[in-house]
């Protein structure tokens, strides 16, 4: 189902995101221990491991949503592209605006379907309604819903399914045309079909935009991945082409954890 | 419970309206609810130690008790009514009537005892049966408990009501609504009562809701849960238990007299809106009068040529006259009334602020709101807490800064919640009277507010002063207060439910 055929070709690659010896602590308890890790312009970058294992807490330092823990810090390099994303003097404000996140539960706001894509690009500034509705069908066409809404923008966002819901918080995600998009377990609460639709749908995204995914879902990180990193116990134990990982991993730690003996 | 009529004849409801003060039917209610649903919970306890087979000792120990207690319920009533003959008569009547109760709850043919007994002949097993049956007596006597305690609250409730409208029932007309206090009780009415009421509730809603709203935002969103946080907490749960008559007193203190920093209430350093003037008697016997710079000013003596107003405000040239001039010129005035004015006046415009504020609207207005601070503020945390962090988390993803968040996202999701807990808070304050006669005692008021430096009265007031007078007539009158009290509270409750509804609809 993937196409990996751009990872056979190195030279083409272009860094968009790079940990160094990164660690990050929630109060003493340091969950994160040195990752390094490079993630790609245009490649999906899937992240996984056991609960527990930091890799969404790796992912939440990516656009700072950690800001919100109450005494969670980190040390280490960050980057996206040329920019540090640990400076305390970042405009977090914009760097989510850079950098998309999907939840791993459906969370439309109690808005229109419209108001729901629109939400991000109203917040810094006014928009003409020609303009709007044209972001706002792009995104939608992205995220393959535009079919499926295009008659009923204005009804509520959570009248729709799970699975389109999902959807739509990836249409939310990507109307602000950000440069890296975060997915945390997107499709761990929907149904198969669902997530069927949203791997496609990471596949067509992943020509537009850097996405990192966590997921435990190991078939989902086979067919949807270009590169692998698998954490465990807050570091990184193994990471590299996916096709790589999945069929001659160098750890026997990665092996078990693939195979479903362990974690 | 059927047979609680059965009291009514005895009691003779004809003779409260003439009898002594009628006070003690509600006492007399509340005995009775009590008792009542005492016998209800002894019978029902009867009833399980019967179902339940055990040693009828038992059952008849709850009987022994239950004659016990029905016996001396039955003494509360005798000091309540003046004969001693009759008093034993009532006694006799509701010990009967509860012991009706007990008895009938405890052998009255019913599903459990039935299916008890038929399990206890099919069951061989004693061990089994023993302690299921026990369980399922203690789940009877809960369930039994349970239903008294409902039963008590609904029918206090049920019978407060009952005897508030039937007693207030004789005034209540729409002639109670648009008539001012007056001595004679055919022609009291609330209208300055509830005007006031109206005009306090919206100072308190208006002062309340946005502060506590925004401290509860503070609170929730931007605090760190640190030890600010915690002694906030703490005060305002402490607040919340603070009786309201302190509140009362603070608001005197600051508010009315705002620790007489600005002088005295009736003579007040900081006036906006006031007008001040100096009347003068005219030959023809009427006034005219001339505007004053302020309070303090001299008042000028009047010359030929000046000009002046009328009592109807028109505009009036003054004509000095010699004394003893009979004139219909209504500017003539006689030489001696010029110099001196004959009293000085302030008028106040519907914008008039003062600094103290004095026992007015404002202040009453403001001293209740501290009151329900507390209440506001628990009710927009819980809703402002109700909001999935999933939400939140949504909104900073895209983006939003914290204020964008909380005015996009958090806010139009937590409003039902907000305004009816403060919409229920203000309520509560439209029943409050300690503060408010802590504030500004018991007025005879015979106008509606027109600013917001009125003095006022509020319906509990209002009802407060009717019901402490001898007369027996204002006492129904102080009831048709009441019942307008309730009207008014209950309408603010079902505002409540009625924004609960609106607000919810275009979430779902």
């Amino acid at each position: 189902m993937g196409e990996r055929a751009s990872v056979t070709e190195p030279d083409q690659l272009t860094p968009s995101l790079i940990a160094e010896d990164f660690s990050a602590w929630y109060g003493d308890f340091q969950a994160l221990h040195d990752v390094s890790l490079v993630m790609n312009k245009n490649l999906v970058t899937a992240l996984i491991g056991p609960s527990g294992c930091g890799k969404t807490t790796f992912l939440r330092w990516i656009n700072r949503m950690n800001d919100l823990v109450p005494g969670a810090r980190a040390e280490g390099g960050l980057r996206l592209a040329e920019t540090s994303l640990l400076d305390p003097n970042l405009d977090v404000v914009e760097l989510r605006r850079n950098v998309g996140m999907v939840f791993q539960k459906p969370n439309p706001f109690p808005k229109s379907i419209y108001d729901n894509v629109a939400f991000g690009l109203r917040l810094s500034r006014k928009m003409n309604r020609n303009d709007l509705d044209a972001i706002v069908e792009r995104a939608l066409k992205q995220a393959a819903l535009w079919d499926e809404v295009k008659d009923r923008l204005n009804k509520s966002g959570l009248s729709l399914s799970g699975g389109q819901q999902q959807r739509l918080c990836i249409a939310r995600a990507i109307a602000c045309s950000p440069d890296v998009l975060l997915m945390d377990e997107p499709a761990s609460a929907l149904d198969p079909k669902a997530t069927a639709r949203i791997e496609q749908l990471i596949l067509e995204l992943k020509e537009r935009y850097t996405i990192v995914i966590v997921t435990h879902n190991m078939q989902q990180a086979a067919r949807v991945s270009d590169y692998t990193a698998f954490f465990n116990t807050g570091k990184i134990v193994e990471s590299g082409p996916t096709e790589r990982i999945f069929t001659t991993p160098e750890h026997s730690e990665t092996e078990d954890y693939i195979s479903g003996r362990f974690g | 419970m059927k047979d609680m009529p059965g009291l009514a004849p005895d009691v003779s409801v004809d003779a409260l309206a003439t009898d002594h003060s009628w006070w003690w039917i509600l006492e007399l209610s509340l005995v009775v609810a009590l008792m009542a649903c005492c016998a209800l919970a002894i019978g029902f306890i009867i009833r399980g130690r019967r179902a339940s087979g055990e040693r009828p000792r038992g059952g008849l120990l709850w009987l022994v008790a239950g004659v016990g207690l029905m016996a001396g319920g039955g003494l509360l009533f005798m000091p309540d009514t003046s004969s001693a003959e009759s008093s034993w008569i009532t006694w006799l009547v509701a010990s009967a009537v509860f012991m009706v109760i007990i008895l009938t709850t405890a052998w009255w043919p019913g599903r459990s005892a039935e299916v008890d007994d038929r399990s206890n002949e099919l069951d061989g097993n004693q061990l089994t049966r023993a302690s299921s049956s026990n369980r399922q007596r203690r789940d009877r006597m809960f369930h039994a408990f349970c239903f008294s305690v409902t039963g008590l609250s609904v029918l206090s409730l049920v019978i407060l009501l009952s005897a508030i409208g039937y007693l207030g029932w004789e005034y209540l007309s729409w002639d109670l609504l648009t008539s001012y206090a007056s001595r004679d009780p055919e022609k009291a009415g609330v209208k300055a009562a509830l005007w006031g009421t109206i005009f306090i509730s919206i100072v308190c809603g208006l002062t309340a809701i946005p502060i506590g709203t925004a401290t509860a935002l503070y609170l929730e969103e931007y605090s760190k849960k640190g030890k600010l946080y915690r002694i906030i907490d703490l005060n305002i749960s402490n607040l919340a238990g603070v009786p309201s008559i302190v509140y009362g007193i603070i608001g005197l203190t600051i508010f009315a007299r705002m620790f007489g920093l600005f002088g005295p209430i009736n003579e007040p350093n900081i006036q906006v809106g006031a007008s001040h003037h100096a009347s003068y008697l005219t030959a023809n016997g009427s006034s005219v009068s001339v505007p004053l710079e302020s309070r303090d000013a001299e008042s000028p003596e009047l010359v030929s040529g000046m000009s002046a107003y009328g009592i109807e405000g028109q505009s009036i040239e003054i004509k000095i006259v010699p004394d003893g001039t009979e004139s219909n010129d209504p500017g003539a005035i006689w030489e001696s009334d010029a110099a001196e004015p004959v009293q000085t006046y302030e008028e106040r415009h519907w914008y008039y602020l003062q600094l103290p504020f004095g026992g007015t609207v404002l202040a009453g207005g403001f001293t209740l709101a501290l009151v329900v601070l507390p209440i506001v503020i628990v009710a927009s945390r819980e809703a402002i807490r109700a909001v999935p962090p999933s939400l939140r988390e949504a909104a900073m993803g895209c983006g939003a800064t914290r204020w964008q968040t909380i005015q996009k996202v958090i806010l139009p999701a937590s409003i039902p919640g907000i305004m009816t807990g403060s919409i229920l808070a203000v309520s509560r304050a439209i029943g409050e009277a300690a503060p408010l006669l802590v504030l500004t005692g018991i007025l005879f008021i015979r106008f509606t507010p027109e600013h917001l430096m009125d003095d006022f009265t509020a319906l509990p007031l209002q009802i407060y002063n009717w019901a402490g007078r001898p007369q027996e007539e204002f006492h129904a009158v102080a009831a048709s207060g009441i019942v307008v009290l309730l009207f008014l509270l209950l309408t603010f409750n079902a505002i409540a439910v009625v924004v609960r509804q609106c607000f919810q609809k275009p979430l779902q």
